[in-house]
């Protein structure tokens, strides 16, 4: 297994590396910091001149590369080039606050998820299972966005007037309320339940999905049956013997998807005002800022290869059939 | 049971990670009402379109308007401002503003003194002076990445012997000055603030540590900015503290966010279904007018066909700009009406000929009739033609433009009415259209707008040497590649005329020339709008909105209802 690790990392070199020069050239070949600026009509043209060499945009694209990765590897990230502002700890906020939001909404849809999923798969063809099958079609094929709003104007506006309330009945936006001082947990709260919701339908759909096709798979089996006739309760036969195989493939996605959180929600975090991930990243992406996009590409696939190295290893771990040596 | 285990620990840590999130509230600090509040109005909540990423006013972060509308502008003081009316007015930073009838401006050589208001100190108590115009100007010359050094590069010097008088000295008659230390973009710096020197690169990009304006930024992050009161400043003093500006950026969030009370007042961009949606409350009142900025057709008169006067003036003809108004902006703005100014705006200033090219309507007939005369034939396929070349024509604007893209549409059937085929080819904005495609003349027509500015110069849009090309390395904004020797001129002699009242007739020349030869084909202003809640908000909001400054501009003088 250590040597499977390594090898894995190993292979993970010559990938960042791939993806970080690609990125670097779609980034240089779609938009540029200096845009923005030429089109200012108060920005003369040696000003313009002046900016390009003061920041190296006038360098020869791979020497803007190579200086760039040569700082990254030694650490130094540097600061945007269009914001001046130091690019790690906009990466490690962005990533903080995208967690937040990835990791409950993963931690809700789990838990709904597996759930349903169990329950529709223990009674199959009952009025619960047609229900969340519906049900999680729906949720898969609802728009982000378009739910989004719908949400928004049900809980912001609607229901506001319904109840004749001064606030609205959820926020429609943000991570706190404004100008909140101190640490307010309710508040913190009430401000995830919105995009929370938005995020956890998909998974919700999916993860029920997963876990129903899986349960059914063994719930005829033949070491089920034994362990019935062996005398174990219901209960320990389907917590202990049935769910432990059935759950397999939803873990390997599930650690996937973990991973795949760091590079942020773009569409969620935009409509609630999120500053994650995501929002940085269109944000650094339209202005050319290579500087941001290349080092939180390389956080973002630096997290997928690591948690795509989890899910090999736990899948080895429930399945004792795996080897990796 | 253990993962159910797992999962309580898990969801336990996430409870205190979100009651930690980064960037989260202000420390307790941010709270406390430092004085000012003339009226007391309490805090105040707004929301802002395009949230400001840093605040540096010198280096490209002073690039996004955002920043000036929702910080710098309340923080720092500028010498000269501009009036609702779109002209230039003293500040209460000075005494009184420099005018040749005073004697501040002197033509030869060009100076201008800025009699500094004694009563002006930063928000530690220390007075504004000399020395802090003399920093100012030095900052924008040697900061890393300055962008705005327009007219500061034409300063000698500063005389500082009087700290409360200021006398800047330019090599040549700069009839913009007011845009230094003021204007639209820029303010006076604190000196004392800058102790390594003028240049200011990174030092001021997350926090604004000073203030001479109503208000200092007390908190400034990803999620929200607090500005609160700063009761040493000698204007009249704001009501509203703490004022929090928040994040809205998604523009559906936005109006949500207005609608539910959650924000007090936005300054959003214009759509069709957006006066409708703030219609749809009764405590919410928006003022729309046309701004600054205005939208045109733009023609390549370097290459054929539109080298050709005659083809120009059928495509004016054939261009029903009534219903592009009619279709683009009267949803949101009812009172817009076709712009007809040859590159100014009827409200800021007095430079506008609203007439210039009032005598262009949609007349497919008369654009016929024009091409028939110029030798085109109809086709067959209802498009004329010249020697075998099909009059298809090129046309290019900034893709995801909804409007643009509708009014690209509309035009289409007009034009084809009038015999005139168009193939549109959109493009990213600002890159590739502005940085290769304009530059380069790689174009036919396009659609963007550009922006009408107090001082009334054209002459980086309109002069022959301001015309792309590889020998300048495709500098100067000229896209039109019109080149009109007695035009520049005139623009040139305009540049230099410090007197308002004589160089009004200049730029009507400078207009009238751009008429004749047919550069460009006015369409619209675009509309403004700022909207509030009256259960907040009483007056005056809303005076700034068609200026440059926006909607927020006079945040201090905002009343509770």
């Amino acid at each position: 297994m250590g040597q499977y690790i390594a090898r894995r990392a190993l292979v993970s070199i010559p990938v960042l590396l791939i993806a970080s020069i690609s990125v670097f050239a779609i980034v240089k070949a779609t938009a540029s910091p200096v845009a923005a600026i030429r089109s200012n009509p108060r920005v003369s043209q040696a000003a313009i001149e002046k900016y390009t060499h003061d920041l190296g945009l006038d360098k020869p694209p791979p020497e803007q590369y190579l200086t760039w990765l040569g700082n990254f590897i030694r650490g130094k990230w540097g600061t945007s080039i269009v914001t001046g502002r130091p690019v790690g700890p906009d990466i490690r906020d962005g990533l903080f606050n995208t967690m937040i939001l990835g990791i409950t909404s993963f931690l809700v849809s789990i838990v709904l998820g597996v759930g349903v999923g169990i329950f529709s798969a223990v009674r199959q063809y009952s009025f619960f299972d047609y229900l969340s099958t519906g049900s999680a079609f729906l949720g898969l094929s609802i728009p982000v966005f378009w739910f989004a709003l719908i949400l928004q104007i049900v809980f912001g506006l609607y229901l506001t007037n319904w109840f004749h309330l001064a606030t609205p009945v959820l926020p429609t936006a943000g991570m706190f309320s404004p100008g909140a001082t101190g640490i307010d947990l309710i508040d913190r709260i009430r401000h995830l339940i919105l995009p929370v919701t938005v995020l956890s339908v998909q998974i919700v759909a999916l993860y029920s999905r997963y876990t129903r096709a899986g349960m059914l798979d063994v719930l005829h089996s033949d070491y089920l049956r034994t362990a019935r006739a062996k005398g174990l309760n219901e209960r320990t036969v389907m917590m202990r013997h049935a769910m432990r195989n059935a759950l397999t493939p939803l873990v390997s996605v599930a650690a996937i998807d973990v991973g795949a959180l760091a590079g942020g929600l773009i569409v969620t975090e935009t409509i609630f005002s999120w500053p994650g991930m995501g929002v940085l990243f269109i944000s650094a992406m339209e202005n050319g800022d290579y500087s941001v996009v290349l080092t939180w590409m390389m956080i973002v696939v630096a997290f997928v290869i690591v948690f795509n190295l989890i899910a090999d290893i736990l899948y080895a771990v429930l399945d004792p059939r795996i080897r990796y040596d | 049971m253990r993962t159910l285990r797992f999962v309580a620990v898990v969801a336990s840590l996430l409870l205190v990670a979100v009651a930690c999130g980064k960037e989260g509230g202000p420390s307790a600090s941010n709270n406390a009402v430092t004085g000012g509040g003339g009226q007391n109005a309490g805090p105040l909540v707004l929301g802002a379109e395009q949230f400001p990423e840093c605040l540096n006013p010198i280096d490209s972060c002073a690039n996004a308007s955002w920043e000036d509308w929702a910080v710098v502008d309340h923080v720092l003081e500028k010498a000269m401002t501009i009036t609702p009316q779109g002209t230039f007015e003293a500040t209460p930073l000075l005494t009184e503003a420099p005018t040749l009838a005073n004697g501040d401006l002197t033509q030869n050589p060009f100076s201008v003194k800025y009699k500094i208001n004694p009563k002006a100190v930063w928000d530690d108590g220390t007075p504004v002076t000399s020395k802090d115009f003399e920093f100012t100007w030095q900052a924008h010359m040697k900061t890393k990445g300055s962008i705005f050094t327009t007219g500061y590069d034409k300063i000698t010097s500063v005389d500082t012997t009087d700290p409360h008088t200021a006398i800047v000295h330019y090599s040549q008659i700069y009839a913009d000055w007011p845009d230094n230390f003021g204007g639209n973009t820029d303010y006076v710096l604190k000196a004392a603030a800058f102790p390594k020197g003028p240049d200011i690169s990174g030092q001021v990009q997350t926090n604004i540590p000073f203030s001479d304006g109503p208000y200092k930024l007390t908190s400034f992050n990803k999620n929200e900015l607090v500005l609160t009161a700063n009761d040493k400043w000698w204007g009249p003093k704001p009501n509203f503290s703490p004022v929090t500006v928040v994040p809205r950026t998604d523009s559906n969030t936005e109006v949500t966010s207005l609608l539910s009370g959650e924000v007090s007042a936005i300054y959003p961009q214009p759509s069709v279904t957006l006066a409708q949606r703030l219609k749809s409350n009764p405590k919410v009142k928006y003022r729309v007018g046309g701004g600054s900025s205005y939208e045109g057709v733009w023609l390549n008169l370097a290459k054929a066909p539109l080298n050709d006067i005659k083809v120009r003036e059928a495509l004016f003809w054939a261009t029903d700009r009534e219903a592009v108004v009619n279709t683009i902006i009267k949803p949101s703005d009812p009172d817009a009406a076709v712009l007809n100014c040859a590159g100014w705006v009827p409200n800021v200033g007095p430079w506008c000929d609203n007439t210039q090219f009032a005598n262009f309507h949609y007349d497919p007939n008369q654009a016929k009739s024009i091409l028939t005369a110029d030798g085109y034939k109809l086709g067959s396929d209802g498009i004329f033609a010249k020697n075998g070349q099909r009059l298809s024509l090129t046309f290019s604007t900034t893709t995801g433009n909804k409007g643009r893209e509708d009014t690209e549409a509309l035009l289409k059937e007009k034009w084809k009415a009038a015999g005139i085929e168009m193939v549109v080819k959109n493009y990213n904005s600002p890159s590739p259209i502005f940085t290769d495609i304009l530059p380069k003349g790689n174009f036919q027509v396009a659609e963007y707008a550009q922006v009408a500015s107090p001082d009334p110069g054209v002459t980086s849009i309109y002069a022959c040497d301001q015309i792309p090309s590889a020998a300048n390395q495709y500098a100067g904004q000229n896209f039109s590649f019109w080149c009109n020797q007695q035009a520049t001129n005139v623009m040139k002699q305009s540049d230099l005329q410090l007197d308002p009242a004589k160089r009004l007739p200049l730029i009507k020349q400078v207009g009238a020339f751009v008429r004749q030869d047919l550069v460009w084909l006015p369409l619209y202003q675009k509309p403004l709008i700022t909207a509030w809640r009256t259960d907040k908000i009483g007056g005056p909001i809303g005076a700034y909105n068609e200026t440059g400054l926006g909607g927020f501009y006079n945040l201090y003088a905002w009343t509770k209802p």
